[in-house]
């Protein structure tokens, strides 16, 4: 029996389920960056390396009247009023009850504020952030289409399309080149202070086979992460696990706790995606058994 | 068809594209990118080639000096400084954004000095003015300080057997009143403003 409004063959509570682990994941890590932001808000000052007067020299359109606009809000302090919203917006995805308008209200502001500040200057942002932009775009489109599970289903299905190819695109890049597959990358990587880390740096140059290995784990785990969509269950959460932990790992020794979250976010809906991990699937596959069978439900 | 197939089929499109869209800039020899290039303001197509092919593996340096009246020169100071990684930088980092920032800056300023002199201005290019006027403004200088100019140089991080080298050395611009007068070391002037 179906719940009215829903469509045939739709899991609408693994739909709604997914949808707020994938809002809540994200909004975390989006409540620490903004609080991050307001933390070392002085970079945003006029005579500072976040500068609203030089920044917006970048683009002709931020030079002229629509920067003028925007220059109450991306100059310091109005620009700490858009990380509190940014705050406040992610605070109210965070919270199980907030009235749904609420919710969709913080989802647009944290979309707008997303593009707004990457257009603001593209300094200080990197992957977590675009992946965010993904996500929030997503979000904000399947919140808006609350009325129509298969648009919202193809949000949830975008969001783990773009985390797969990521983690895809990232190991293939890195399967290319001569210097990923002898090691002697992970290795270098690990002697900058901006992306390293002593201790491992000081393992990696005293054995090179470490450093192979590690290269190769990260190419494997990178390259092979899409087949979590099609995998077998216990595979395919494995697959999820070793995600998990590789973003731990680059949190701790290489500086990258922004990721941790912003790619965390998207695993609700990779594993709905996932052919053996998805609720739908196995609404799908008893709709398909009746209908070949030819018999109802 | 209804408004909601239609919005349901804009939506599909949209995803379609944007997908196709990412799928054609991951070129993983950085090759050229030319639909990356149709993206000018960089916010629709995320890059997912992170550290490849070839990695960044030098830390970037940052110092700067002033010509005092008398024609003297003072010592190069850096400025700037990567925290060692603790255990809580896993949720709280904020001075990591700054790390970042400063990085991709100096990384810009190196991909537009390496492109041909002629067709860049590199004194009115963003990140040359963003690294001037922060020098400038938030770095001390000498009561008697006349000019000030910044360098780049790079080094091998931990791997102290790898002498450092210079990259880029901007011009020298002249102070005006209302720069930073010295009162302090830039170390601590640094601490001070990360509230560390």
């Amino acid at each position: 029996m179906h719940e009215p409004g829903h469509e045939d063959g739709f899991d609408a509570e693994g739909l709604e389920a997914t949808l707020e682990n994938v809002e809540r994941l994200t909004a975390f890590g989006t409540l620490i960056s903004s609080l991050e932001y307001l933390a070392a808000g002085k970079s945003f000052a006029d005579d500072d390396l976040l500068s609203w007067d030089v920044a917006r020299t970048r683009h002709k359109a931020l030079a002229g009247r629509v920067g003028d606009l925007l220059t109450p809000l991306m100059k310091s302090p109005g620009i700490n009023v858009v990380f509190a919203a940014r705050a406040a917006g992610s605070i109210v995805l965070l919270v199980p009850r907030a009235p749904s308008a609420a919710k969709t209200t913080a989802t647009a502001v944290l979309t707008a504020s997303n593009y707004a500040l990457h257009l603001r200057t593209p300094y200080g942002s990197d992957g977590s952030e675009h992946i965010s932009m993904i996500t929030y775009t997503s979000l904000l489109a399947s919140r808006l289409a609350r009325s129509d599970e298969r648009a919202q289903q193809a949000c949830m299905h975008f969001i783990a399309l773009q985390s797969c190819l990521s983690y895809g695109v990232a190991g293939i890049s890195k399967l290319v080149s001569p210097v990923w597959r002898n090691g002697t990358a992970v290795r270098d990587i690990f002697r900058t202070h901006m992306y390293g880390h002593s201790r491992v740096y000081e393992l990696l140059k005293s054995k090179p086979w470490a450093a192979r290995l590690l290269a190769w784990v990260t190419i494997t785990g990178e390259t092979g992460f899409p087949l979590v969509l099609v995998a077998p269950k216990p595979v395919a959460r494995g697959i999820l696990a070793s995600g998990l932990s590789f973003h731990g790992g680059n949190a701790v020794f290489m500086g990258l706790n922004r990721f941790l979250w912003a790619f965390l976010g998207t695993y609700p809906a990779v594993a709905y995606t996932s052919r053996n991990l998805g609720p739908i699937r196995g609404r799908s596959k008893s709709r398909l058994v009746a209908r070949l069978t030819g018999s109802k439900r | 068809m209804t408004g909601r197939t239609l919005l349901r089929t804009a939506l599909y499109g949209v995803f379609g594209s944007w997908l196709v869209g990412t799928v054609l800039c991951q070129d993983p020899f950085r090759r050229e990118d030319r639909i990356r290039r149709l993206d000018q303001f960089n916010l629709i197509f995320p890059d997912w080639r992170f550290f490849a092919p070839n990695p960044g593996i030098h830390d970037y340096h940052l110092l700067y000096r002033d010509t005092l009246a008398s024609g003297e020169v003072t010592e190069w100071s850096e400025i700037g400084h990567i925290e060692e990684r603790k255990p809580h930088h896993i949720v709280w980092h904020p001075h990591r954004r700054l790390e970042k920032t400063l990085f991709d800056i100096v990384a810009e300023i190196l991909r537009f000095s390496g492109e041909s002199e002629a067709k860049r201005d590199m004194a009115l290019t963003v990140p040359y003015l963003t690294l001037l006027n922060y020098i400038t403004h938030r770095y001390p200088h000498a009561p008697n300080a006349r000019s000030t100019q910044f360098l780049v140089a790079a080094s091998g991080g931990y791997e102290q057997s790898e002498e450092p080298t210079m990259l880029f050395l901007s011009e020298s611009h002249r102070l005006e009143r209302g720069h930073r007068e010295s009162d302090g070391e830039p170390e601590r002037i640094h601490a001070e403003r990360m509230g560390t």
